[in-house]
């Protein structure tokens, strides 16, 4: 039955191969046509190309600072540098890569296709989001440049107040803005979850990557706020003189940590919900199997959501905050650990008597389940109220907190990226190339990243341009792992471009996925489908490992679907 | 056209009211015990911008939902964020002194 289907299928997907040449791609050439898109999927290429020139030039960052760091006095750069070259690093990885990346990028592309409409629910307010984006970066790159920030990401008051150097305001006032970007972008998410399912698509039919979405827009819209009045009232204070977070005014300057983190710890996981989807996505296909436990993922994902906001003291531990509130954070965070470790078991359990294929895809995913447990695992040491105390702003929390937004995070987005390749181009990539370019990211990581858990529990401090020779060895070590990662991931750039001239042409569904997504053709029409699909199964539904050893026996083919 | 603007005008009106009230409150000196009286103007600024300007009055439950969610949310803010600065003992924070 399912192979009458298959043929049908098969031969249809040859005819459309041929004959696609109607798509989202070509439908106009102007550049005008790109600018003015309110297209979900032309706005989805618009943030990749913006995302990608932040995730380099924060790389560049991060290259520097690794370089700088191979001699214990700091081999290129003066402190102040230093300081002003983190701040660049993580006020572009974090507000201008990870916060958005997946969900303005893949989300953006596949949320409609795989819910069967034709576009999100407000196609403007998408492109708006996009134009403010890009205003907020282009404000907070020219201060970063021209002032010279030196705060950290974090911006902690007084540093960023009564003893500002650069242009605090400036880079506030950048990340205000893009902040309505990811407003705009979860408000149209959540909108468009709830209202243009196709018929059938009922909520435990979504895929998960949805459900992960989805807790991140509520994210988005409910913590997103908090941050935006926490910069005006740092900017108020600046300009006005008002006392909020200056003790000499009548301020309380931990003040602006409750706020910081109030939104910064729920923003953590907007950078990692949507790779927990990305991954839940990825691993059923490559295994072959129906996802493990559907019902406690996708629960799962809104319990981190809502979990999420009640832990943010733990960052304050060794601030002076008080002993007792501090007792109830550390508490509250062993409690959101539950929910992520729940996922990790739910895909070894989709692992467990699978089909395993490595391509390239699952070897990411495979990577990001191995490096998020370890920065999961890590994130509960420093939880720990006396063990936060050595390791508090110690590089072991730089190495917990990579773990999870480069070794998973990014990995899941690069996954992402090769699993949807074909659907967003219309042209396959180079697989052996995205095996090497994954492989190689999985070990430059580790090299990388590693060394410093170990560093950081002998004790050395992070953000400092200089340490003692006993950490030479470590440290090298380190930034060696950090030019194996830069070069891996460079790999991508250039086989995707090759892949856009020269590629295979890809099929509606080549990697025989479920899901909407893959039954319209590669690269999808400008209206997704040519009529609105109706759902009749559960997502995942491949075929249980006992039919398909069945079926081997019968044909005598080693592996299903090649 | 007009009878559609003057309620939101009246609103708007009476939202401006709210505000000199609180402001006008902040100079009172209330003190620790009567000081979170200056909730009430605040707390009914909010109703009149969720009944009015949010429409939350017709809304459906599904948006009447996610309104009260983010009002759960600031409790959370507020409540789990004062356990901190009402229970230092370290460096206390320094309460506003009235000269
Ligand atoms: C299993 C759940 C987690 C727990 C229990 C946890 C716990 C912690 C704690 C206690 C700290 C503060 C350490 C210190 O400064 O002394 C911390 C820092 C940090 N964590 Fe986690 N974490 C978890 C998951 C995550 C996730 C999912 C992300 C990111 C996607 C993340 C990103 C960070 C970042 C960026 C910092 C450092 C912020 C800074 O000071 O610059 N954590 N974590
Ligand atoms: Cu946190």
């Amino acid at each position: 039955m399912s192979h009458a289907l298959d043929a049908t299928a098969g031969e249809i997907e040859a005819a459309t191969v041929r004959d696609n040449r109607d798509n989202y791609l070509t439908d106009e050439w102007t550049v005008w046509s790109w600018l003015a898109t309110t297209d979900h999927k032309r706005i989805a290429l618009l943030y990749f190309a913006s995302i990608t020139f932040f995730f380099f030039l924060g790389g560049a960052a991060a290259a520097l600072m690794r370089f700088n760091l191979l001699t214990p006095t700091g081999a290129i750069v003066s402190p102040e540098t230093y300081n002003r070259l983190f701040t660049l690093h993580g006020v572009v990885m974090v507000w201008f890569f990870l916060v958005p990346a997946v969900p303005v990028t893949i989300g953006n592309f596949v949320t409609p296709l795989m819910i069967g409409a034709r576009d999100l629910a407000f196609p403007k307010v998408n492109l708006l989001s996009w134009y403010l984006f890009i205003t907020g970066g282009a404000i907070t790159l020219w201060a970063l440049f021209m002032g010279g920030l030196d705060t950290g990401w974090t911006l902690y008051t007084p540093l960023s107040s009564a003893y500002a150097k650069g242009y605090v305001v400036p880079v506030a006032v950048g990340i205000f803005i893009s902040g309505f970007s990811s407003i705009a972008t979860g408000l149209n998410f959540i909108v468009t979850i709830h209202r243009l399912r196709a018929p059938g698509m009922t909520w435990y039919r979504m895929p998960v990557f949805l459900w992960s979405l989805y807790s991140t827009s509520v994210i988005y819209v409910l913590a997103t706020p908090v941050l935006a009045m926490t910069l005006l009232l740092l900017a108020f204070e600046t300009v006005f003189r008002v006392g909020v977070f200056d003790p000499a005014l009548g301020g309380d300057p931990i003040l602006f940590q409750h706020l910081f983190w109030f939104y910064s710890h729920p923003a953590v996981y907007i950078m990692i919900l949507p790779g927990l989807g990305v991954v839940s996505e990825i691993i059923p296909v490559f295994a072959r199997k129906r996802l493990f436990g559907y019902k406690f993922v996708v629960w799962c994902s809104v319990m981190i959501a809502v979990i999420s906001f009640f832990v943010w003291g733990h960052h304050m531990f060794v601030a002076g905050t008080s002993i007792y509130s501090a007792i109830v954070f550390s508490l509250l965070s062993f409690m959101v650990a539950v929910p992520s470790a729940i996922k990790v078991f739910n895909w070894i359990g989709t692992l467990h008597k699978g089909f395993i294929h490595f391509d390239a895809p699952m070897i990411y995913a495979l990577g990001f389940v191995g490096l998020f447990t370890m920065g999961g695992l890590t994130g509960l040491f420093l939880a720990t109220l006396a063990a936060d105390v050595p390791l508090h702003d110690t590089y072991f929390v730089v190495a917990h907190f990579h773990y999870i937004m480069v070794g998973g995070m990014v990995s899941a987005f690069f996954g992402g990226l090769h699993y949807w390749w074909p659907k967003i181009t219309g042209r396959m990539y180079p697989e052996m190339w995205g095996r090497v370019a994954a492989a190689m990211i999985f070990f430059g990581f580790n090299l990388t990243f590693f060394p410093q858990f170990i560093l950081g529990y002998l004790g050395m401090p992070r953000r400092y341009h200089s340490y003692p020779p006993e950490f030479q060895v470590l440290n090298v070590l380190s930034s060696a792992g950090s030019t194996i990662l830069a070069v891996a991931y460079l790999m991508p750039l250039f086989y995707f471009a090759w892949s856009l001239l020269a590629g295979a042409r890809a099929p509606a569904n080549p990697w025989g996925a479920t899901g909407l997504e893959w039954q319209t053709p590669s690269p999808p029409p400008v209206q997704n489908f040519t009529s609105t699909p109706v759902v009749t199964e559960d997502p995942y539904s491949y075929p249980s490992p006992e039919a398909i050893q069945m079926e081997q026996a019968e044909t005598g083919e080693a592996r299903p679907n090649g | 056209m007009m009878q559609t603007l003057r309620p939101l005008l009246l609103v708007w009106l009476a939202l401006l009211a709210l505000l000199g009230v609180e402001l006008g409150g902040a100079f009172l000196r209330l003190g620790h015990l009567f000081g979170g009286l200056l909730l009430l103007p605040a707390g009914a600024m909010v109703a009149l911008v969720g009944l009015f300007f949010m429409r939350l009055r017709h809304a459906s439950g599904l948006s009447r939902g996610f309104a009260l969610a983010a009002m759960f949310w600031l409790v959370v803010l507020l409540g789990l964020g004062s356990m901190d600065p009402m229970t230092r003992t370290l460096h206390p924070v320094a309460m506003t002194t009235y000269p």
